[in-house]
């Protein structure tokens, strides 16, 4: 039960910030559209005048696919370097922007008002910035770790049940995945609620945040993981629903018109996933809020100073 | 079924055409037995090795003196890292030297005839290093006609399985293990060492295999059981005979299940290992599909038996004469019909390769491309579009994978040479496998379905129980279609060029004429690839009239002027899709008007998959 209450606190906080979800969803948007620009040359160059196109309209015809791949391959290769690049400095970017989302996310479940100005928000997502990239590094290590398991995992795993029948290894073989997944899910929680102690605490060192983070969550294991798990689950439900709806616009045939309704159903779907983020985001404030007493060190910010920084 | 009831059954399928070509002609029964096998082998099972006597019966059935005797010993090409098998396949040497696994074939005696000098210090390897094929010169040469005996005592030390030889756990399987004798064709010795990428060569035979091993193995084999005696102490003699075959392997393993079957008169037996059970049904049935499918096209199967293993080798299957192994994996969903494929391929390998019995070394495509050509057939017949992959909507068939593989690598190696001389793994199974059924769907485009379909009916009834060669095939589709095909077959088998051919530009001109508006129109064609076929060109305008154009395809840009009342909508290279061997489709078009929609709904696609990565980005 404690956990649909954070579910909802969560949902109508981040309702209530919606100007955040628009954000999340802009960035989003305005970084795939950078993304598939140089590809849609390519795309253009082989399909808009060529009459086998027009079997996209129906299916995913794949021989036209992998003779656009074979035939642009150079150029692939090209792309696909400008494509990790490009990533890197949209992660970057994102977490340049985490930092205000988190701290105005904060700020609405504590204080329940949404101030908004553009100005704000970047001055915090500045404030933030250094403290937000070095946790993320700090995750990649965490996740590197969680990598290295799995493989020697593995071995191990090899070593011990090479043997046994193929039913047990096909089995085994999802739970350590499935035991690898659990993982890296604990470490995205984990950063997720130092997050939430970065800008919940001043003068903190990163370390200190997720030394405490991880406390947070080992001493509210249980509450932590069924929250996350169940925010989760809510994600995954999005999915055969759009896959549904995606299907029946393709029975209503293949006009320009259910053309672009496909398209606005794709961005509604985007636009819901922006705001799940900041659902996830805000049940996950909600729970830490419920329960960061157990945390020693935990000293909140300075309201007077908040505020004051809020009004200029 | 009796045999003339099965001799008559493939008139009721096959089309007139063929008919005609084998009117007067009867399918051939049983092959020339030139060697008789008979063979006692004890496997102890703990040593992981094989005690062997074996009887050979060579009759020289050339015109030619025979003064020396060639024979392969297969295992011999694991004996160390310094052999033509291992040079050729680094991976593997790696792996042997790693693990100290090895395996070797010796010959403890060889005598001739009743004499009791043992010849065995006189077998000379082809060279220092590789041991795989052995000589023996006679003291007195073999006359036209004249048989001579032979017997063997050998051993051999089972590996754990490399290539398709050894065990695995507690499974055996035992193929290209005993002493062997070369093919000898147009007076010389056709006996190759064993190489990666090359298939064992060898003369139809009879083999009478006497296995004793320990009674707790359920054994699958060439041929027929014919019986099964208990010897107590734990092991058990099992007797096998397998007439008119070129080979003969088996497998055991004391956990296999076995399950039983049968198409008219032929049993079908499955052996498969427990975690593999759920597949029963669905490999038989596909056995069944593709037995019925060749045995209606290609001739009657001439045995009672087929037996489908189960086991563990390099590559996904592999074809032995009435025996084929498949590579069963344990994924307990459907999303592909991999156990399919590979089963109806090595079924149809039971043509050709078990009665066509192709020289694999040399002329690898013959058997591994027409197989694979066939195996695409039958897939799409049996399960329709998606015959290979049907996944949320994705689907992919067994011949898209060919044509998929043969892009991959479509221009290192021509499909026409010795295996040794493929620059690699892939390159020689891109080119043997792929690129041959690419070809052939080339083929059959061009001759149309029916002339295919009698090329390759008699192909496979004239040359039944023999040893065609490409050459046999070039002419029996030379002979069938009535013309010559060397405009086909000499770029496609001999050469690595690639074909693409494009449609580059279409200008049209209005102009005011007596009639009224009439329009100038120039298309430009291309030839991007080296290789040259001829090309069909659509063209199409925009009242609906349709013109067809032939080009020779040999110019590197083509021109086509043309006067008409209407725009030019589209023009298409190839309209009837013909050409599979062109390496872009997607330039064999050009339309007139952009297909925005299309393009559109493509390209929303595309966008959406990224904002979806994106939205896993921002989780950080």
């Amino acid at each position: 039960m404690r956990t649909i209450e954070h579910f909802l606190k969560g949902l109508k906080n981040s309702l209530a910030s919606w100007r955040l979800g628009i954000i999340l969803f802009v960035f989003k948007f305005t970084s795939a559209l950078f993304l598939v620009i140089p590809l849609n040359a390519l795309l253009s160059e082989s399909f808009e005048h060529n009459l086998y196109a027009n079997h996209f309209l129906t299916r995913l015809d794949l021989t036209l696919i992998i003779d656009f791949i074979q035939s642009n391959i150079q150029g692939l290769k090209v792309y696909l370097i400008f494509f990790l690049l490009t990533l890197v400095a949209i992660v970057l970017l994102n977490i340049f922007l985490s930092g205000a989302i988190f701290r105005l996310l904060c700020d609405g479940f504590r204080r329940g008002y949404y101030p908004f100005t553009i100005g704000h928000f970047f001055r915090l997502s500045g404030r933030y910035l250094f403290r937000f990239v070095r946790l993320f590094l700090y995750s990649l290590l965490f996740y590197i770790v969680v990598i290295a398991f799995h493989v020697v995992f593995a071995e191990l795993s090899k070593a011990i049940f090479g043997g046994s029948s193929a039913s047990f290894r096909f089995v085994w073989t999802f739970v350590r995945f499935a035991i690898t997944g659990f993982l890296a899910m604990l470490v995205v929680m984990t950063f997720d609620y130092a997050k939430i102690h970065v800008v919940s605490v001043r003068h903190i060192k990163v370390k200190m945040t997720i030394k405490e983070a991880m406390i947070f969550v080992g001493r509210n294991f249980g509450g932590a993981v069924v929250l996350y798990l169940f925010l989760i689950l809510g994600l995954a439900v999005t999915v055969p629903i759009f896959w549904g709806l995606d299907r029946g616009f393709d029975l209503l045939g293949t006009s320009t018109i259910v053309l672009i309704l496909t398209f606005l159903l794709q961005q509604t779907l985007s636009v819901v996933r922006s705001f799940y983020r900041l659902l996830i985001f805000s049940s996950q404030i909600s729970f830490f809020d419920a329960h960061r007493e157990v945390l020693p060190r935990f000293q909140p910010e300075e309201e007077k100073e908040e505020e004051s920084t809020e009004s200029t | 079924m009796s045999k003339l009831k099965r001799q008559l059954r493939p008139g009721l399928f096959l089309p007139g055409i063929i008919l005609s070509f084998l009117a007067g002609s009867a399918l051939s029964e049983e092959p020339l037995r030139v060697a008789s096998y008979d063979i006692e082998v004890q496997l102890r099972a703990v040593e992981k090795s094989l005690s062997a006597g074996e009887h050979i019966r060579y009759t020289n059935h050339s015109d030619y003196l025979i003064d020396t005797l060639y024979f392969n010993l297969y295992p011999n090409a694991f004996r160390d890292a310094n052999t033509l098998f291992l040079k050729g396949n680094e991976r593997l040497r790696k792996s042997c030297e790693r693990e100290n696994n090895w395996a070797s074939l010796d010959i403890r005696r060889l005598v001739l005839e009743d004499d009791e000098v043992d010849l065995s210090s006189r077998l000379m390897p082809l060279s220092e290093h590789d041991m795989t094929v052995v000589r023996l010169p006679l003291a007195q040469s073999l006359r036209p006609g004249e048989s001579l005996d032979i017997h063997i005592e050998f051993e051999v030390k089972l590996p754990e399985v490399i290539d398709r030889l050894g065990y695995k756990d507690d499974n055996f399987i035992i193929a290209q293990w005993f002493p062997k004798l070369g093919v000898f064709e147009g007076a010389r010795w056709k006996c190759y060492p064993y190489q990666q990428n090359t298939e064992p060569f060898a003369d139809f035979a009879d083999y009478q295999v006497e296995v004793t091993l320990p009674d707790d193995l359920v054994v699958a084999a060439c041929g027929y059981l014919q019986s099964e005696k208990d010897n107590g102490h734990g092991t058990k003699t099992l007797t096998y005979h397998a007439p008119d075959v070129h080979d003969f392997a088996w497998a055991a393993d004391p956990n296999y299940r076995v399950f039983a079957d049968s198409l008219d008169d032929i049993e079908i037996k499955l052996h498969l290992k427990p975690d593999h059970t759920n597949k029963a049904a669905r490999i038989l049935s596909a056995a069944k599909e593709a037995l019925s499918y060749c045995s209606s096209r290609f001739g009657y199967y001439p045995y009672s038996k087929l037996t489908i293993v189960d086991t563990e080798i390099a590559g996904n299957g592999m074809e032995l004469p009435t025996m084929i192994t498949i590579g069963v994996r344990y994924f307990p969903f459907c999303f592909n019909r991999f156990e399919e494929a590979v089963t109806v391929h090595e079924v149809v390998h039971q043509w050709f390769y078990g009665m066509l019995a192709t020289n694999q070394a040399e002329e690898a495509w013959l058997d591994e491309g027409l197989t694979t050509y066939v195996t695409a057939q039958i897939m799409e017949q049996t399960f329709g579009e998606g015959n290979f992959v049907d996944f949320m909507g994705i689907q992919f068939g067994a011949y898209q994978m060919d044509r998929l593989t043969y892009l991959w690598e479509s221009s290192t190696d021509p499909m026409y040479q010795p295996g040794w001389e493929f620059d690699t793994e892939l390159s020689y199974f891109t080119s043997t496998y792929s690129k041959a059924s690419v070809a052939l769907k080339t083929l059959e485009g061009h001759l149309g379905s029916e002339v295919m379909d009698s090329v390759l009916a008699i192909y496979s009834r004239e040359f039944r129980f023999g040893h065609p060669t490409t050459f046999d095939f070039i002419s029996i589709a030379e002979k069938v279609s009535n013309q010559d095909l060397s405009w086909f077959f000499a770029p496609v088998l001999f050469g690595t060029e690639v074909c693409d051919y494009a449609v580059s530009e279409i200008g049209s001109e209005k102009s005011e004429e007596n009639e009224g508006l009439v329009y100038d129109h120039t298309i430009k064609l291309r030839r991007l690839g080296e290789m040259i076929l001829p090309v069909e060109v659509k063209i199409a305008f925009a009242d609906g009239q349709e013109i067809l154009k032939k080009w020779d395809g040999r110019e590197r840009h083509h021109e086509i002027e043309l006067q008409s009342s209407s725009p030019v909508e589209v023009v298409i290279i190839d309209p009837e899709g013909k050409n599979h061997l062109d390496i872009n489709f997607n330039n064999n078009s050009r339309t007139s008007l952009p297909q925005a929609d299309a393009v559109f709904k493509l390209q929303t696609r595309i966008f959406f998959c990224i904002e979806s990565v994106l939205q896993w980005a921002t989780a950080f």
